[in-house]
């Protein structure tokens, strides 16, 4: 075990593995670092690769935004909308996959279980729905790539979903992934290219000497760096805290409930204003979630699984018969505007930010390692890694006192 | 939600005690089982009519079930008995999620206890999965309670007084015992045999049993153990080895014995998931099976409220099982009515020097056949180590090479637990195995992480809160997909 | 799909019958064991099964020597009851339609269909 590294990257999730798996193609020395406390995003996500859906806010985010109008008191509105430029990121990521799946097999054995699919379904129950959607297409110009399905087409893609219902909006294109298996594979792959990893292992807190990380100090250990990868997740914000960084991450529980194995039932992704569902590799239907701000508490609420299998059931009738196998709930790394905290920052120098993935950090994996990789050797990238800087939170802060 | 002052989860030995001392003192206490009857594994009731239940030398068992469910008798009406009925979750302060007839329904619990036993252990070994490989404990059952003899040729393997008494039964019931093969090496046994002597009952009772097995011929092999066993989809054969002091078997002596049932258990796993669901700090007590919840000496967890006795806090037998019932209905009895008149706390007394002797001739046992590390030799890289998720270990040390050394690595990277068994079968075993090779201990290596629901359940029943605690019809189709 | 039902493993024809007409009920039970209990017939695959009140399918199934209950879902593997109270779930079968379910757990009932499952868990027809 080493005592210095180039890079200590310190979370093993999807986002840390990505982060290796590319520094090491670049002769990186690496050190990757991860305590698996439960409650980590990546093994509580449904695994969706949908940018689209995500961007326009027809994924996870209408289920977002729903309880957010609520919490608030809101009329329901728009549901949120990421900015055009992250659009154009989570597309481009995107469309890293399929080769990406190829290269991790080769290189791990790992099979990340891409799996092209009918798409992305958006159920529509209500007129209001059937409107969103509607004025979805004409104002976002990404969103011409959402096609509206009437209840007869698109039972012909999935004929198991109820016949109740106003129609649906189809996102061709949205397909799905194993979130733990990519991981996996990703970290095995920049294990087998030099990377040493240290599992079950907590970073107490990062090294700073005036305005310089230096490294990372462990229980009994402490390793020296060039920089560190802050990649911790829901707990990105205490890590960066240990030092006085700021780094406004918050933890925004997920609870999931997992079925037992069907048979293919589901072509594609479900997404409702209740639920969706994934119908994964292993033929578990896994069927999320909820966004609530309830700190770095994991367990699960008898409300939360009661309300899922509900949207479940309402979706697809067939599922009232089937077992649930397991409910469990992770942490999603929350940021203010919902876009990820990348690149270096002010204050200090040997830092790097890799952080808040908040709902589409799996679609964004293979990009941001990518980009962030660049960024530390200096290697430029035709992906500009400025908007996600953290400094824009200070910037508009500084602003609003204006 | 309903409320309840006493809910009692688990109707065996240790559950109905409580109730029965809550009841018999004026209490209504709840009492829930999964089962359509009470009585928990031991004292299982026999569907048969004509008095055969009980068999063998366990009849000193059988005596204590029929007293039990004498006193149930006299009480019958003061009991809320909801047989059939599943506890799948625990949420919140004691809130407790039970399977209903028509949805499922939260009880608010003032005090809860949990009594819900173990579940045999078996590691993992070359043809393990063959049909006619079963738990001694599911022959037994079989046999008591319904009256079918598991096969014709039967070999009892593993290690500890269980598999004695099930020979016994086996025996009796017309099987053909090959034999006993006990993995504990007969000096080991006998150089602990001294501390036995804290309950000379009990140590007469085993000599019973072992002369029983002596009279019919069937040979009781001392330190030996299962190796492997074959068969094309159905058991054929095994083969036994002798073994070391430390249950690792050695390659000379080897032997092959034609069987077509083989009943397999190393001692036994406290079912503890719903004290870790109900937010109770939980400790590895490697000599009583496993992970159970702290306790203090009333029996109470590290949950204000929340009890726990018999072999769900920590193996130690029936008879455990009952005086602890009996200390905790007690310990909630003064809880609740505040009142200690002289009678209960002489009988409190009685119970907890009662308890007290029967501990001393636990740890004794416990000496002799806690589970050993040489169990860890019998499978190889080919064996299924996770019957669920048909794991060979092979896949799972391969895991293990980047990274994989707790429950929660493991499950992520291989699917190991992720099945339905809940890694009940496949963790234990591996979890030692893990801890041996890396020399972690066990609270490093982690408990199987308790998620609901504790019990299978569909999509279905969790839709609808219902209005009523009525269980499922008992003899019906139950529908739990 | 990543892991498609694969072939059964075949089980050799002795101490596992599938196939043939009722099957005998004679030497697993002790002596006496079905006095006074009352005659529950049910299928298996398809063929009928002669079993009593109170007995749970999985036991109903060794008294007649029908061990094997299902096929894995990875690799095609023969499994049986094994621990006989609930907790391995190794004994699932298909009752009535309605796969997964735990044999060791379930009573017979009259004219019960009980069928042995093959890999995952495949549902006759909609809730």
């Amino acid at each position: 075990m080493t005592d210095a590294a180039d890079v200590v990257i310190v979370g093993g999730g999807v986002i840390g593995s990505a982060v290796a798996f590319e520094l090491v193609q670049r002769q990186v020395r690496v050190v990757l670092i991860d305590k698996g406390l439960p409650g980590r995003a990546t093994s509580a996500s449904a695994g969706g690769l949908w940018p689209l859906g995500e961007a326009v806010g027809l994924g996870c985010g209408v289920i977002y935004q729903k309880s957010r109008s609520n919490e608030e008191g809101a009329e329901e509105s728009h549901p949120g909308v990421l900015p055009q430029e992250f659009q154009h990121f989570l597309v481009r990521s995107n469309s890293l996959f399929p080769e990406l799946a190829l290269r991790l097999r080769e290189c791990s054995g790992v099979d990340i279980e891409y799996e092209p699919g009918a798409g992305l379904i958006f159920l529509i129950y209500e007129e209001a729905e059937r409107h969103w959607v509607k004025e979805l297409r004409a104002s976002v110009p990404m969103a011409d790539g959402v096609e509206l399905l009437t209840p007869a087409e698109v039972h012909r893609i999935e004929p198991h979903l109820t016949s109740d219902l106003l129609g649906a909006a189809l996102l061709s294109g949205e397909y799905q992934v194993n979130p733990m298996a990519l991981a996996e594979g990703l970290k095995r792959s920049a294990i087998q290219g030099g990377a040493e990893f240290r599992p079950d292992t907590i970073v107490r807190h990062l090294e700073r000497r005036g305005d310089r990380i230096t490294g990372v100090v462990l229980d009994n250990d402490r390793i020296s760096c060039h920089t560190v990868v802050n990649a911790a997740g829901a707990w990105a914000g205490q890590l960066a805290a240990s030092v006085d960084i700021e780094l406004p991450i918050i933890p925004v529980r997920g609870q999931v409930v997992l079925t037992v194995g069907l048979p293919s039932t589901l072509r594609g992704c479900l997404s409702t204003s209740a639920c969706y569902l994934a119908q994964k590799a292993h033929g578990e239907v896994l069927i999320g979630s909820t966004t609530e701000k309830v700190g770095f508490d994991v367990s699960v609420t008898s409300q939360a699984i009661t309300s899922m299998c509900r949207g479940a059931v309402r979706a697809v009738p067939m599922l009232r018969r089937v077992g649930v196998k397991r409910v469990w709930a992770g942490l999603r790394p929350g940021t203010p505007d919902e876009l990820p905290i990348l690149g270096d920052v002010p204050q200090v120098t040997g830092y790097c930010n890799a952080a808040g993935g908040f709902r589409t950090g799996i679609v964004a994996s293979p990009l941001t390692g990518r980009i962030v990789a660049q960024s530390i050797v200096g290697e430029t990238s035709d992906v500009p890694l400025d908007p996600y800087l953290c400094k824009r939170f200070s910037n508009r802060a500084d602003s609003a006192d204006l | 939600m309903i409320r309840r002052d006493v809910v009692i989860v688990g109707a065996g030995p240790a559950g109905l005690s409580a109730a029965l001392t809550l009841a018999e003192r004026g209490l209504r206490p709840t009492l829930i089982d999964e089962n359509p009857a009470v009585g928990g594994q031991i004292y299982r009731q026999t569907v048969m009519t004509s008095g055969t239940g009980a068999i063998g030398p366990s009849s000193a068992d059988g005596e204590r079930g029929q007293q039990l469910r004498r006193r149930m008798g006299d009480v019958q009406d003061k009991i809320e008995l909801l047989t059939d009925t599943m506890v799948w979750g625990i949420f919140g302060h004691k809130q407790v999620a039970v399977k209903c007839s028509d949805g499922w329904q939260m009880i608010q619990a003032t005090h809860l206890m949990l009594a819900t036993g173990a579940y045999e252990y078996v590691c993992p070994f070359p043809g393990w999965t063959l049909s006619g490989v079963m738990t001694p404990g599911g022959a037994q059952s079989m046999i008591k309670s319904m009256g079918v003899r598991p096969g014709k040729r039967v070999l009892v393997a593993g290690s500890g007084p269980f598999l004695l008494v099930v020979a016994g039964q086996l025996q009796e019931a017309g099987v053909e015992v090959v034999g006993v093969v006990e993995a504990v090496r007969r000096r080991d046994m006998l150089r602990h045999i001294g501390g036995l002597l804290a309950c000379p009952a009990m140590l007469r009772q085993g000599w019973q049993y072992i002369r029983a097995l002596k009279q019919n011929q069937v040979p009781l092999l001392w330190g030996h153990v299962v190796t492997r066993a074959r068969g094309e989809g159905l058991i054929r054969e095994v083969e036994i080895a002798p073994c070391d002091q430390q249950w690792r078997p050695v390659s000379v002596g080897r032997r092959t014995v034609e069987v077509d049932t083989l009943c397999v258990g190393y001692g036994f796993v406290p079912r503890s998931e719903l004290a870790s669901l109900s937010g109770c700090r939980m400790r590895y007590a490697d000599e009583l099976g496993g992970w159970i919840p702290e306790v203090d000496t009333n029996l109470q967890t590290s949950v204000d409220g929340v009890w726990v006795a018999g072999d769900g806090a920590g193996v130690a037998g029936s008879v455990v099982a009952e005086a602890e019932g009996t200390l905790v209905g007690l310990r909630i009895l003064a809880e609740l009515d505040q009142i200690k008149t002289p009678d209960l706390i002489r009988t409190e007394q009685r119970v907890r020097a009662r308890l007290a002797t029967l501990r001393r001739f636990r740890r004794a046992l416990d000496q002799i056949y806690h589970v050993r590390a040489g169990l860890d030799d019998l499978a190889t890289k080919e064996t299924i180590v996770c019957r669920c998720e048909e794991l060979t270990l092979e896949e799972v040390e391969a895991a293990a090479h980047f990274g994989g050394t707790t429950q929660r690595s493991l499950k992520v990277m291989t699917r190991l637990g992720m099945g339905p068994c809940q890694g009940r079968m496949c963790w234990p075993a591996m979890a030692r195995r893990i801890a041996c090779q890396t020399g972690k201990r066990q609270d490093a290596v982690g408990p199987i992480s308790v998620r609901p629901p504790a019990v299978p359940l569909a999509i279905g029943d969790l839709l609808n809160e219902s209005n009523s605690l009525a269980p499922h019809a008992a003899e019906a189709l139950r529908v739990e997909v | 799909m990543k892991h498609p039902p694969t072939t059964p493993q075949p089980v050799p024809e002795s101490g596992n019958t599938t196939s043939g007409p009722s099957i005998d009920t004679g030497n697993r039970r002790l002596p006496a064991a079905t006095t006074g209990r009352q005659l529950v017939r049910f299928t298996f695959n398809g063929h009928e099964v002669e079993a009593f009140q109170g007995d749970s399918v999985a036991v109903a199934l060794v008294a007649v020597d029908q061990r094997v209950l299902r096929w894995t879902a990875r690799r095609g593997e023969p499994r049986a009851l094994f621990c006989n109270m609930g907790i391995c779930f190794d004994c699932l079968v298909e009752i009535d339609g309605c796969p997964g379910l735990r044999a060791c757990c379930t009573r017979v009932t009259e004219g019960m269909s009980v069928r042995s499952q093959r890999g995952n868990a495949v549902w006759e027809r909609d809730a």
